[in-house]
């Protein structure tokens, strides 16, 4: 043994304690997964492609620039080689990488290895955070090792220093919302051939959302000039912000599609969609310039109906009752359990969540126009269409799931009243406008009847059309889902107060 | 000894087939307790309520006073498992899926290294904890999953069907694993099908069929009052065997009678003051008993004799 071997043997050997100790302190996934990564082929094979990849596309725009004989090409070499390497890294970490999380998580399920994990008495939020960290420890291998690439294209010049550091942080953070979208879906497609499903609509989304990346690089190489607007950077700033959102929101549908189903599996999706929707009216009052446009604020609130309605379609359809696990763990005081109630897993208590999200926005939308401008800003028809909004989602949510409340702790019947509420929604749409069209009433055959909830809210905000009649819809509608829901929600109500805490339980 | 597993009234349901009947039994400390059951009995949900990987619907289970329902991850520090099927990890050295797991349970620096040198030793896998651990022999593959839920020192330890699919020599080995851990101080349940491999090495079983529980207790009370239930006896006469056997077919008591060796076999419910009865009914029948020999039960007799082998 040389003398330079036997050295850098005596300082492996003095490092492994340390390394040792180090890597005590990590997750033991992202252990496990780098282990597996650097013995299997994918990373492998993904790794040298990649760079055999960039090296030749590199290679090929460079003999193009110096060919070019136009004059000033010299400025542009640097942007146009930065581009070509930056589109291969991208394709890297935010496909390759995250396609890999997914296959990780996929293999618990095919390998029969998801049970030794649950054994292992590792939380779901540790085994996802492990196979994100394990995505991101392989992301950084790529930036680490393109960095040489990069180094090269910012000496060629006509680079802004700014501009290479945002888009590879832009590309990073991308890599990681990706791949909580990866963990998440496949968490979601536990058979095969849901997988096989999934996999295909994450391909499309990493596709799209990696040719978006290249595509902003690109613009921003350049005109780095862009980089100086404030408009720009609040824009950055504001889907940063909700990037992260939803990436939280992916994380928590992970971590409870992991949970056992008798464990709490819906208070953080519950949290999370709250904070998302915060998140989104936060970024449209500073983009508002606290000036309250009205567009603006209604706009924000009817999105955010949206997505409450959206996540609230699978709230209002969980199984109506708590778990003796989540029975056992509820606070002491009645009180804190009954305001607990919108977070509590629990069909009826969805229908408790859609409201309080809706007045959550509803509060905001008016206590930023009293702080803004001191006063109510908004017409009639808009403060008509804030009270219609949530009525509209309690009628077409609350209806229909109380039909099946009594059956929900069948996975096919959830999935039933999920379907049913979306096509009912559709179908009354549809129908009354068949119904005009057949029986000769020309508004219903034009879609404006009281069930369509885009006419009346459009009309709502103009003060035309006949929207009046909506308001007879909306109080008998929501009287029949009061009257429909009320059982459950007594029901609800009685369980969260009669639940055994964990020490009477133990008694 | 102190109490390492109590079944309280387990009751688990699927939709309307109810898996597991109101179940109950206990395993304490240095014992080992078969759990034997026909296929489809109950035998797997059970374990696997026990083993936090599902929930009853009603009552409990408790793993050193810990409840499974409240606690789950405090059972797990408790409990070892070792399912009937489990999977293992691709690119991974039996040394890395070892470490993996010591990590999982939190075990850090010189204290992981220490338990994955014990337990290596005592599986004797420390020869092959280079090898990738897809390829190992089925057998190896057993004995490292054992290794891995002996990491934490659980105080229970629940294999199901271990020894499925072993060859004699790797289930010898095996069973003297087993021996060693209660030995050790460890509860241990076990399921099998093998149940001369069970009477080996079990000091209680638990006999559930279509997810009720139909005896338990030690091996020998169990087979005592399977005894006292059921007889099987052997009778040589000089009587024609025919004779015998219309006798013995017509006396009350007698559930069946067939002719072997010379003499008859007879099923017989009750305990012995019944074969007495058989005896002098025999003499007063003017049969000439010259031999009457009740078989002695084992656990496969008890099996057989309190199971109809109903699947649910």
């Amino acid at each position: 043994m040389t003398l330079a071997a036997e050295q850098q043997e005596q300082v492996a050997t003095e490092l492994a304690p340390l390394a040792e100790r180090l890597s005590d302190r990590l997750n033991p996934i992202l252990v496990k997964e780098v282990r597996q990564s650097l013995r299997g082929r994918y990373f492998k094979v993904s790794f040298w492609v990649t760079l055999t990849l960039a090296t030749m596309i590199g290679l090929g725009v460079l003999l193009v620039s110096f060919s070019s004989t136009r004059e000033g090409a010299s400025a542009v070499y640097g942007p146009q080689f930065f581009v070509a390497i930056f589109a291969c890294l991208a394709l890297a970490t935010q496909v390759l990488v995250p396609f890999s999380a997914f296959l990780s998580m996929g293999s618990e399920w095919d390998e029969n290895t998801f049970d030794l994990l649950v054994l292992s008495n590792l939380k779901p939020r540790q085994i996802v955070i492990g196979k994100v960290q394990s995505a991101a420890v392989q992301a950084l291998l790529f930036y680490a090792s393109f960095g040489p690439f990069l180094v090269f294209a910012f000496l060629l010049r006509g680079l802004d220093l700014l501009a290479i550091f945002l888009c590879l942080g832009i590309s990073f953070v991308g890599s990681l919302l990706l791949s909580c979208l990866a963990v998440a879906l496949s968490s979601f497609g536990q058979g095969r051939f849901a997988r096989l499903m999934l996999m295909v609509l994450l391909a499309i989304v990493l596709v799209q959302g990696t040719f978006v990346t290249i595509a902003w690089a690109g613009q921003t190489m350049m005109i780095p000039s862009l980089l100086r607007d404030p408009d720009m950077l609040q824009g950055l700033a504001a889907a940063a912000s909700i990037a992260a959102a939803v990436a939280a929101f992916f994380f928590a549908a992970a971590c409870a599609r992991l949970a056992h189903p008798e464990e709490n599996r819906s208070t953080g999706l519950r949290v999370m969609t709250l904070v998302g929707i915060a998140v989104g009216l936060a970024w449209a009052t500073i983009i508002d310039g606290w000036s309250v446009d009205e567009d603006v604020v209604l706009g924000a609130v009817m999105v955010g109906h949206a997505v409450l309605a959206l996540a609230t379609l699978f709230f209002i359809t969980e199984p109506e009752r708590l778990g003796r696990r989540v029975a056992a763990k509820l606070p002491k005081s009645r009180l804190v359990r009954l305001l607990a109630t919108p977070l509590l897993p629990g069909g009826a208590r969805g229908l408790v969540f859609f409201v309080c999200g809706s007045l959550m926005m509803s509060a905001w939308a008016l206590g930023y126009s009293f702080i803004a401008e001191g006063r109510l800003v908004f017409t009639t028809g808009e403060l008509d269409a804030l009270v219609a909004l949530p009525l509209y989602g309690v009628i077409f949510l609350g209806i229909p799931s109380a039909l099946f409340t009594k059956r929900l702790d069948s996975l096919a019947v959830r999935g039933i009243s999920r379907i049913v509420i979306v096509t009912g929604f559709i179908a009354a749409i549809m129908l009354p406008a068949l119904i005009g069209f057949l029986f000769g009433l020309p508004n219903w055959a034009d879609f404006e009847h009281p069930l369509n909830v885009f006419t009346m809210i459009h009309q709502m905000l103009r003060k035309d059309g006949h929207y009046e009649e909506a308001r007879y819809f909306l109080v008998a509608g929501t009287l029949i889902c009061v009257a429909l829901n009320w059982p459950r929600l007594v029901r609800a109500a009685r369980e969260q107060l009669q639940a055994p805490t964990a020490a009477s339980s133990d008694a | 000894m102190s109490v390492a597993l109590e079944v309280r009234g387990l009751t688990r349901r699927f939709g309307k087939l109810v898996a597991v009947d109101d179940a109950s039994f206990e395993i304490r400390r240095g014992e080992i307790l078969g759990f034997i059951g026909p296929n489809g009995a109950g035998k797997t949900t059970t374990m696997r309520v026990c083993a936090t990987l599902d929930l009853p619907d009603e009552g409990d289970v408790l793993i050193d006073g810990v409840s499974v329902v409240l606690d789950p991850r405090g059972v797990r520090r408790r409990l070892g498992f070792m399912p009937d099927s489990y999977g293992a990890y691709v690119h991974t050295t039996v040394a890395d899926y070892l470490d993996f797991f010591a990590r999982t349970y939190g075990l850090r620096g010189k204290d992981r290294a220490r338990m994955l040198a014990y337990v290596k030793d005592f599986t004797g896998l420390t020869p092959l904890e280079h090898k990738l651990m897809t390829s190992l022999s089925k057998g190896m593959k057993q004995r490292l999953c054992l290794a891995k839920t002996l990491l934490h020192d659980p105080a229970l330890l629940i294999l199901d069907e271990p020894a499925a699919g072993l060859d004699p020599h790797a289930r010898v080995e095996l069973r003297e694993l087993v021996k060693a851990l209660a030995g050790l101080g460890k509860a241990v349940m076990i399921s099998s099908h093998i149940l001369t491999e069970l009477s080996q090495i079990c000091t209680s079983v638990a006999v559930i069929e279509a997810g009720r529980i139909r005896a338990t207790g030690t091996v020998d009370d169990v087979i005592r009052r399977a005894r006292t239930q059921h007889q099987r006896v052997f009778v040589r006469s000089l009587a024609p065997i025919d004779a015998l056997l219309k006798l013995m077919l017509e006396t009350p008591g007698v559930e069946t009678a067939r002719p072997e060796r010379g003499g008859v076999v007879l099923e017989v419910a009750g305990a012995e003051d019944d074969l007495a009865r058989l005896v002098r009914r025999l003499v007063e029948a003017g049969m000439d008993p010259i031999e009457f020999s009740p078989k002695a039960t084992d656990l496969e007799d008890v099996f057989l004799s309190l199971t109809a082998g109903t699947v649910q």
